[in-house]
């Protein structure tokens, strides 16, 4: 496998933080996770035309397997910024427990001292409206509410992988 | 690049199921964390969920390696094994890493157990249910036991406070909260 493998695949996953940073600093839409889908998918495309401009300038071009070990590259790098990005646009509650146990200090941080610091809109109010913003669910309070079918479609692979995995649902 | 240095006895097709091993390697690690989670289910104390999954992406590795070499090396000059096995490394990990993170969403996401409440049809949004603990208390002493199982969090000798004790997620906190800030987003704060 050549380096220039592993340099273009990091230059485009660099390329594509350096375009999430700006999008960001500027405009952080409602729907940010679909915005970042799109800014990583778009991210290649200026990848493609370097490595066109390079195949133009030099006779030795880059062969297909090369093409696709950039982009397996890529797409890896990718896969694992975007599954950690959630973590932070959900303010994740373990990370948060972590850090004010730390300001804590060496009186450490009592049980009560730690729930002060959050409430049912952080731990459920606010994730139940992101469901029915994005139609994962619908109804309402009084009248109950009800998994759609795409709530379904994203709810029945995990519930299969736990089985698969011989686990039981996660505890939230 | 491959069309120039490709010469070894295998050639493109090598380099082919080096890349299809790489990409498939996410499954190789779910049938070993299926077999590493039956294993642990029956020890006494369990491990943590998660531990065991980076259990599984480790252990993966080194058989996953073996093979990576073994392909690679029938289809390169040796002077690129070096950057073979990096480039193996890199994209196994980065796989590894989003298969824990797909796992850890099924494990502890919040908006995937409210589905999982909602379609169960026992999900209550009340502020303090029958049980008597409110949904924050749940919801935090579950994250507390699950960060002390980790090893990341213990309880003073009076078990009424927490103290830091791992440093990987404090440090992998500090780096998210720092990444936040820098695309305006504050994990401490609402805003």
């Amino acid at each position: 496998m050549a380096y220039v493998a592993l340099l273009l695949g990091l230059f485009t996953f660099v390329l594509a933080l350096l375009l999430h940073i700006l999008f960001w600093q500027f405009l952080r839409p409602a729907r940010d996770l679909l915005l970042l889908f799109f800014l990583f998918a778009i991210a290649p495309v200026v990848t493609v035309i370097v490595q066109l401009y390079l195949s133009i300038s030099y006779t030795d071009s880059l062969a297909c397997t090369d093409i696709v070990a950039v982009m397996l590259c890529y797409c890896a790098l990718s896969a694992a910024y975007i599954m950690t990005y959630p973590a932070l646009s959900a303010r994740c509650p373990s990370l948060r427990i972590v850090l004010l146990i730390e300001k804590g200090g060496e009186d450490g941080l009592s049980f009560s001292l730690l729930e002060s610091g959050f409430d049912t809109a952080d731990l459920v109010t606010d994730r139940l409206n992101e469901l029915l913003s994005s139609g994962l669910v619908s109804g309402s309070r009084n009248a109950g509410y009800r998994v759609t079918w795409r709530g379904k479609m994203l709810l029945k692979p995990f519930m299969l992988f736990r089985r698969f995995l011989g686990l039981a649902p996660g505890a939230g | 690049m491959y069309t120039t240095t490709s010469s070894g006895v295998g050639g493109s097709g090598a380099l082919w199921l080096h890349l299809i091993l790489l990409t498939l390697s996410p499954v190789l690690i779910t049938v070993i964390h299926a077999l590493l989670a039956r294993i642990n289910s029956r020890l006494r104390p369990e491990n943590s969920n998660q531990l065991v999954c980076l259990q599984a992406v480790f252990v993966t590795l080194f058989p996953m390696m073996l093979l990576l070499l073994f392909f690679g090396s029938l289809a390169l000059d040796n002077g690129l094994l070096l950057s073979t096995v990096l480039y193996s490394v890199v994209v196994y990990l980065a796989l590894g890493y989003t298969y824990f993170h797909l796992f850890n969403m099924s494990e502890t996401a919040r908006r995937i157990r409210l589905l999982y409440e909602i379609e169960s049809g026992f999900f209550t949004v009340a502020e303090t249910p029958a049980a008597g603990a409110s949904p924050v208390q749940i919801s935090l002493a579950t994250r507390l036991e699950r960060l002390e199982g980790l090893g990341q969090i213990e309880r003073g000798t009076g078990g009424e406070s927490y103290y830091v004790k791992g440093r990987t997620i404090l440090l992998g906190a500090r780096i998210v909260r720092l990444w936040g800030l820098l695309l305006g987003i504050d994990i401490l704060t609402r805003r």
